[in-house]
């Protein structure tokens, strides 16, 4: 640990492999694809996603926020109340206007949207909820999370597509630094499998097609990979600098150590061929840490299951350690891709991969594409002595944000 | 047909999420922790299902008043609709 480390004392996450730590990690690690088909997809191209089992919002966060708050918003709250309880903090009793929530999101409320449109092109405007604007804006997760948790300090939405949740433990992780807070919650959410985000990504060539077998769709770094599947879900992590964290006694679940952010300034949805944004974020993450590549234990990659964005990925990482790749693991294979929430789900696994000790597999990884270069573990988790390892996450518009964590 | 304070109750529980414990004919609609987004809501959905809705005013009206407001607004919506028929 550093004096610049930030400590991580609270986890939440919501998954389509459980809502709760526990039951996401247990089914990460379980390494069998989760996506099926989905009914609110039906009659489109690719009607298949990943989605949270069982996720009753009104019994979670009672009926009445329930109707008020868009599905993003809902499982943002939950994995939010999760990470204060984890973290054995009390929001009736903490310093309000020390305590920031910085959540990321990417598409936010397509599904209010579109019912509001629905009630417009049939020339209803009396049919438009007035709650189209408080469900949907993406600050409102933040919003609404402040209201729950009376947290009253710096309260913010980052957006930088599949990196806007590692953008908000970036941005947290700095309001720590410069002493706007005490206490940070910061995470990411995301609810995409909705008509719109599905017909949308697939007009986009970005989704995989293998309706046939949803659940072996996603397929990070495998030669037979295609596309990415839709996911939703939202993981949030409680930030203190150590010394608040030890002087209330709270269990360190590891530490926050690097952050680096970066832009390819290439292409809109393209990563650039040579992997220089996404490399220039990982160099920037550990020299914050004041680390070295031979200091990267283990790699939680973004790995899509896109062609082109796992064969750049995985250069980068075979030039950036040489022969000797840490084991790198991608979690989309399981629960897909959750888009805003992905690199706050991605680094909550990875901190419980470094206190574990323990790397799951990449679900659906038969046969690594050749030209990869690199050490993906596949079928069961490998048991692996770590005390650093890195989470990636690059966006649409070439946004890029990386974070190094470091074990307790 | 089913009375108006009937299928209110019903969307206040189903739509609202407010406990059925708390609906009662004297319990007004403050008490019922409706805000200022909860009551244009409301009007939203009371206006799609009764094609009327409640006066702005609404804050202090129990639910037996908003009842009774609706079925008599809603009787004279089906009057006026007659009697257009009737003129035409």
């Amino acid at each position: 640990m550093t004096a610049r480390d930030m400590a991580v004392t609270g986890l939440g996450l919501v998954t389509p492999a459980g809502v709760g730590v526990e039951e996401s990690w247990t089914g990460i690690c379980a390494g069998s694809g989760l996506a099926a088909r989905d009914e609110v997809l039906t009659g489109l191209p690719v009607d298949f996603s990943c989605r949270v089992p069982d996720f009753d919002a009104a019994a979670l966060l009672g009926p009445r926020l329930t109707w008020r708050i868009d599905r993003f918003t809902q499982l943002a709250m939950v994995a939010a109340r999760q990470a204060v309880a984890d973290a054995a903090l009390d929001p009736e009793a903490w310093d309000g206007p020390r305590v920031a929530v910085v959540l990321g999101v990417a598409a936010a409320g397509g599904d209010t949207w579109a019912d509001a449109y629905r009630h417009l092109a049939e020339g209803r405007v009396d049919a438009i909820s007035p709650l189209t604007l408080p469900r949907s804006l993406p600050n409102m997760v933040a919003g609404e999370v402040s209201i729950d948790l009376r947290a009253t300090g710096p309260c913010l939405t980052t957006s930088t597509a599949c990196a806007s949740g590692a953008t908000a433990l970036g941005v947290a992780r700095d309001l720590l630094r410069a002493g706007s807070c005490d206490i940070a919650i910061a995470g990411g959410t995301d609810c995409a499998r909705v008509p719109m985000g599905s017909a949308a990504f697939h007009r986009l060539g970005a989704l995989s097609q293998r309706r046939d077998d949803p659940a072996a769709a996603s397929r990070p770094f495998d030669v037979d990979r295609d596309g990415f599947v839709l996911s939703e879900g939202a993981g949030v992590v409680v930030l203190e600098r150590p010394e608040h964290a030890r002087a209330r006694g709270a269990r360190i679940r590891g530490y926050l150590a690097g952050y680096g952010a970066s832009a390819d300034g290439y292409h809109a949805t393209s990563p650039r061929p040579d992997g220089d944004g996404a490399r220039r974020a990982v160099e920037a993450a550990l020299a914050d840490a004041g680390a070295e590549p031979a200091d990267v234990h283990h790699v939680n990659a973004h790995g899509t299951s896109t062609p082109q964005g796992d064969r750049i990925e995985a250069n980068l990482l075979g030039a950036l350690f040489g022969t000797g790749t840490p084991p790198v693991t991608s979690v989309k294979g399981t629960i897909g891709h959750t888009l805003g929430a992905a690199g706050a789900v991605e680094a909550a696994v990875t901190l419980l991969s470094l206190e574990r000790q323990l790397v799951p597999p990449t679900a659906n990884l038969n046969q690594l594409d050749e030209g990869l270069a690199i050490d993906v573990v596949t079928k069961a988790p490998r048991a692996h002595r770590m005390t650093g390892a890195l989470s990636n996450a690059f966006g649409f518009g070439g946004q890029n944000a990386v974070l190094f964590f470091r074990a307790a | 047909m089913e009375p108006v304070y009937d299928v209110m109750t019903r969307l206040l529980t189903e739509h609202f999420g407010v406990p059925e414990d708390q609906i009662r004919p004297d319990a007004t609609f403050e008490a019922l922790e409706f805000d200022s987004l909860a009551r244009l809501e409301l009007g939203m959905v009371l206006a799609d299902t009764f094609g009327v809705s409640l006066p702005e005013d609404q804050v202090d009206m129990t639910l037996a008043e908003a009842a009774e407001h609706l079925t008599a607004a809603v009787g004279a919506a089906a009057a006026a609709e007659s009697l257009q028929k009737a003129v035409r």
